[in-house]
């Protein structure tokens, strides 16, 4: 990159981080982001563990009981 | 065009990110770069922000509206699914203060992104007009 388009991606990056900080004021949600992340990877990967079972296995996937989908921070 | 151009550009994005408080963020993206920046300088910031796409990804709230729109796709329930939530360790219920989190919670991080794209865009574009 030339020094102006340098200059240019470093303006980008301060807009980029800056608008992440703001978006994320919640602290809680900032100090727990990177298991929190985890989290909502765990819930896509369930949607894929469930569709496998469904479309290849041929089961029936049925939510009992609730309408919000419960997982738990620590393990087991 | 220089190497150390890229390498100043991939300080500069780390800098800022830990500076910002997101240190464990920087840590998870710094751990794909494979050490070989020197190596490959334009690579290593493209995969820093590739990377980094991804993770503001499982941080939005729009991944999560995804995945419940999945998930009512595949499953039957007495209702719709309305959310994910994740019951909070108790290390974390004392950070938070809350015992549960609610994940539709999560900021809408997609602008965000749209501008991490714009920049991958950038780059790619400059190193091709060189």
């Amino acid at each position: 990159v030339s020094a102006a388009a340098l200059d240019d991606a470093k303006r980008r990056v301060d807009a980029i981080i800056g608008g992440y900080q703001r978006a994320a004021a919640l602290p809680e949600l900032s100090v727990l982001g990177a298991r929190t992340a985890g989290k909502v990877y765990e819930g896509w990967v369930l949607c894929v563990v469930l569709a496998h079972l469904r479309n290849d296995e041929g089961f029936d996937v049925k939510m009992v009981g609730d309408t919000k989908v419960h997982l738990r921070s620590s393990p087991g | 065009v220089t190497a150390d151009e890229y390498l100043e550009l991939l300080a500069y994005l780390r800098d800022r990110l830990r500076d910002a408080g997101l240190v464990d963020l920087d840590d998870t993206l710094a751990a794909g770069l494979r050490g070989d920046e020197q190596a490959s300088p334009y690579g290593s910031v493209i995969d820093y922000l590739d990377a980094l796409d991804a993770q503001l990804a499982l941080r939005s709230r729009g991944t999560v509206e995804a995945t419940v729109s999945r998930l009512n796709e595949i499953a039957t329930a007495e209702g719709r699914i309305e959310t994910i939530t994740v019951e909070l360790a108790a290390d974390e219920q004392q950070i938070s203060g809350r015992d549960e989190l609610d994940l539709m919670d999560l900021p809408d991080l997609q602008p965000i992104r749209e501008e991490l794209t714009a920049l991958l865009g950038f780059l790619r574009d400059e190193l091709e007009r060189l």
